[in-house]
């Protein structure tokens, strides 16, 4: 199924990011939603899908 | 932010405050019913992970599915299901300048990209069943389908006139589609094109 991750982003750059998530980083590209340092998104198949707030992605991350 | 109608999938708006950043929502995204039913054929079989989620009721997908089968309209909202899914239709459909997901963005994602995400979560997740999560290329034998993860039955209920010799995709249990001999080989390809791609074939098969 296709199922986004959610991570959190360490650095931004001018057209991706690279987010962590339990320990592994993946990177993303920004084509679509260009987030801060910080924020929590939701990362597939190497773009950032969604910005998503704290508390979502810790209920994703329960689902996990 | 100015009000837009119809389907155009590529012009973004920004101070887009939907979920789903510059690529809009809309009903009508496919470029035919066909290629939506096509969509489904793909999406359908693995839709047991939203449902175990409570992301949608297991009678909602067994409605899709029998309508798919019986070949009677499918009138849902699709992206609020497959959300994921349709978004990232969309990015491609975008990317080759198309106003709408069709036939060739459907198999960019499914036989090209899809494999890609699922070798992602799976770095982070071990929570799919990646072999059966993979679309594959294969050749229809008398009971079983031959696919490069080796050979196993699939489901005919989509594709009813599968023969032996024909060559279709497999997504999940079930046979999605037929294709033709050279859409076979071009997917046959990219499994086989080098050697990190058979080690991630290989650990798959491992993992069941």
């Amino acid at each position: 199924m296709c199922l986004a991750i959610p991570a959190k982003v360490i650095e931004v750059d001018k057209e991706e990011i690279l987010a962590e998530v339990k320990g592994q980083k993946i990177r993303a590209s920004t084509e679509l939603v260009k987030p801060k340092i910080g924020d929590y998104v939701l990362v597939y198949g190497g773009f950032v899908m969604d910005i998503i707030d704290k508390k979502q992605a810790e209920k994703i991350l329960k689902q996990e | 932010m100015h009000q837009r109608s119809g389907c155009d999938i590529t012009i973004g708006y920004e101070g887009h405050k939907q979920s789903g950043g510059v690529l809009g929502r809309c009903l009508y995204m496919f470029d035919s019913e066909q290629t939506k039913r096509l969509f489904l054929r793909y999406a359908i079989p693995c839709s047991e992970v939203l449902i175990k989620r409570g992301n949608v009721k297991s009678s909602t997908i067994e409605k899709i599915r029998a309508k798919l089968v019986k070949n009677e309209s499918v009138d849902v909202d699709l992206e609020k299901i497959f959300t994921i899914a349709i978004r990232m239709l969309k990015i491609l459909a975008r990317q080759q300048k198309k106003k709408k997901i069709d036939v060739e963005t459907i198999h960019e994602y499914f036989w090209f990209r899809h494999f890609q995400a699922i070798e992602q979560r799976n770095i982070i997740y071990k929570d799919i069943p990646v072999q059966r999560c993979i679309v594959l290329p294969g050749i229809v034998k008398k009971e079983t389908v031959k696919t490069p993860l080796g050979e196993k039955k699939y489901k005919k209920d989509f594709v009813p006139d599968a023969n032996p010799g024909d060559c279709v995709v497999v997504h999940y249990d079930y046979i999605v589609e037929k294709i033709t001999q050279k859409q076979y080989d071009d997917i046959l390809v990219f499994y086989t094109k080098d050697a990190a791609m058979k080690n991630v074939l290989k650990k798959f098969k491992s993992q069941g």
